[in-house]
């Protein structure tokens, strides 16, 4: 399941973006959406997690931004932020939305921040609530959608995940 | 003696852990901040995802260009009719070239020139991806090494300037926008006025306004509003001729010493689909 969501959702990353222009408010995140939902199927095996996570963001900073390593700590930080809301909230649907809404918030911030602070860039502050608001909409709607899905899966084949 | 021990264990924790974080910054911020070329192993994943992408997407592509074609039958007839007009004054155009071009070689031999900085080869390529960082302003295309791009290559959209080539893998390549707010070669730029040209530095981009900013004109020169801006060819990298767009506002830097122009290109860089590579000659 782990490997199932995350790779439908880093492939769909890249497919998308040829179809969505970059000025709209459906922007895709789905690589971040997917360390959200995967969360669960860990069994609370935080280390596990963060390697999982790691390997994502090598792969997500090899194939779509040509970095190397940065988007790798971006991603462990995200999952930290994802094990220590899941830690604190339970479980479900709403509680997945927020999580994901706070993980693209931390992911497109961290990102700004390096831009504007070592890369010297001339970004103002609007443009980082525009990047912010516009990957919300689309995210959310994918979350809820494959979450209800995974869901239903699991409780068929009788998964386990934490709660 | 325990509580002492605790506290230098305590204090190792944290530098161990302040050095950590500066280490892991400083390496980032090295990656982040240099032309780095990608790696056989990265070029092989990079090309792996993306051919992958492009076999899933094969048959959305196939149903949206039916789409588009259905689309554009209605329009089809009007258009027809145009190109025909205009087919007969491409005649014209196409003596009149073929005569210029008799000129310039006969001129050439006559000087002992081989190449002008204006020469370069086309290559066409769609586009596979966008920038999904948000802040990176860079998009993939479907041509890499095995087809001959190569590193810094000009790419153009109906002759006019939208980035270069900064990474390649043996099938795509990444190509960074000149909207991008850092542009780090500064690009060397001529705006024509009435007779002559005037040069300038094309600085940045100002993603407010979607203009590029020029530098270094003379306070004394006049420049109207309307005036086409090309690459002058110097540098390395873009060859001369290249439209980029056309003057919109004249003002002064902040010491009055010299006029800033504010130029727009027509071009939708929200909307690239298909773009064209250029191989300089010389």
């Amino acid at each position: 399941m782990i490997i199932f969501i995350s790779v439908l959702s880093f492939l769909l990353d890249g497919i998308l973006s040829r179809y969505i222009l970059p000025n709209s408010i459906f922007l895709p995140l789905f690589t971040i959406v997917s360390l959200v939902l995967i969360y669960p199927y860990f069994n609370n095996n935080n280390a596990r997690y963060f390697k999982y996570s790691a390997i994502l963001g090598l792969l997500y900073d090899i194939t779509y931004t040509n970095t190397i390593f940065f988007n790798f700590f971006v991603f462990i930080i995200v999952a930290f932020v994802v094990g220590i809301l899941n830690y604190l909230l339970s479980n479900n649907w709403y509680v997945n939305i927020f999580i994901t809404v706070i993980s693209i918030c931390v992911y497109r911030m961290i990102n700004y921040l390096f831009f504007v602070f070592f890369k010297n860039q001339q970004f103002s502050f609007s443009v980082l609530c525009k990047s912010i608001y516009s990957s919300l909409l689309l995210n959310i709607i994918y979350c809820v959608i494959l979450y209800l899905l995974t869901e239903l899966y699991s409780n068929k084949k009788k998964i386990l995940r934490s709660k | 003696m325990y509580r002492k021990k605790q506290k230098i264990k305590k204090n190792k924790i944290i530098f161990t852990c302040v050095l950590l974080f500066c280490l892991i910054i400083g390496f980032v911020v090295n990656v982040l901040t240099t032309n780095r070329q990608l790696t056989i192993f990265e070029k092989a994943i990079k090309d792996a995802v993306l051919t992958v992408q492009k076999v899933i997407s094969y048959p959305i592509d196939f149903i949206a260009n039916k789409i588009d074609e259905n689309s554009e039958k209605d329009k089809m007839y009007d258009e027809y009719n145009r190109l025909k007009e205009q087919l007969a004054q491409n005649e014209i155009y196409k003596i009149e070239n073929e005569e210029l071009k008799k000129q310039l070689s006969e001129m050439k031999k006559l000087l002992s020139i081989n190449d002008t900085l204006a020469e370069y080869t086309y290559m066409n390529a769609t586009v596979i991806g966008r920038d999904l960082g948000y802040f990176y302003d860079t998009i993939t295309i479907n041509k890499g090494e095995h087809d001959g791009v190569t590193l810094d290559m000009p790419v153009v959209i109906g002759g006019k300037l939208i980035g270069k080539v900064i990474s390649t893998t043996t099938f795509n390549s990444t190509v960074r926008l000149i909207t991008a707010t850092d542009v780090v070669d500064k690009i060397s730029v001529k705006i024509k006025t009435q007779d002559t040209y005037v040069y300038g530095i094309l600085s940045r981009y100002d993603a407010t306004n979607n203009t590029y900013i020029i530098e270094g004109i003379s306070h004394a020169t006049k420049i109207e509003n309307g005036s086409i801006v090309t690459t002058t060819g110097m540098g390395d990298i873009f060859p001369a001729g290249i439209v980029i767009g056309k003057v919109t506002g004249v003002t002064t830097d902040s010491f009055d010493l010299s006029n800033v122009l504010e130029v727009k290109s027509d071009v939708n860089f929200d909307s690239i689909d298909f773009v064209t590579i250029l191989k300089r000659n010389i």
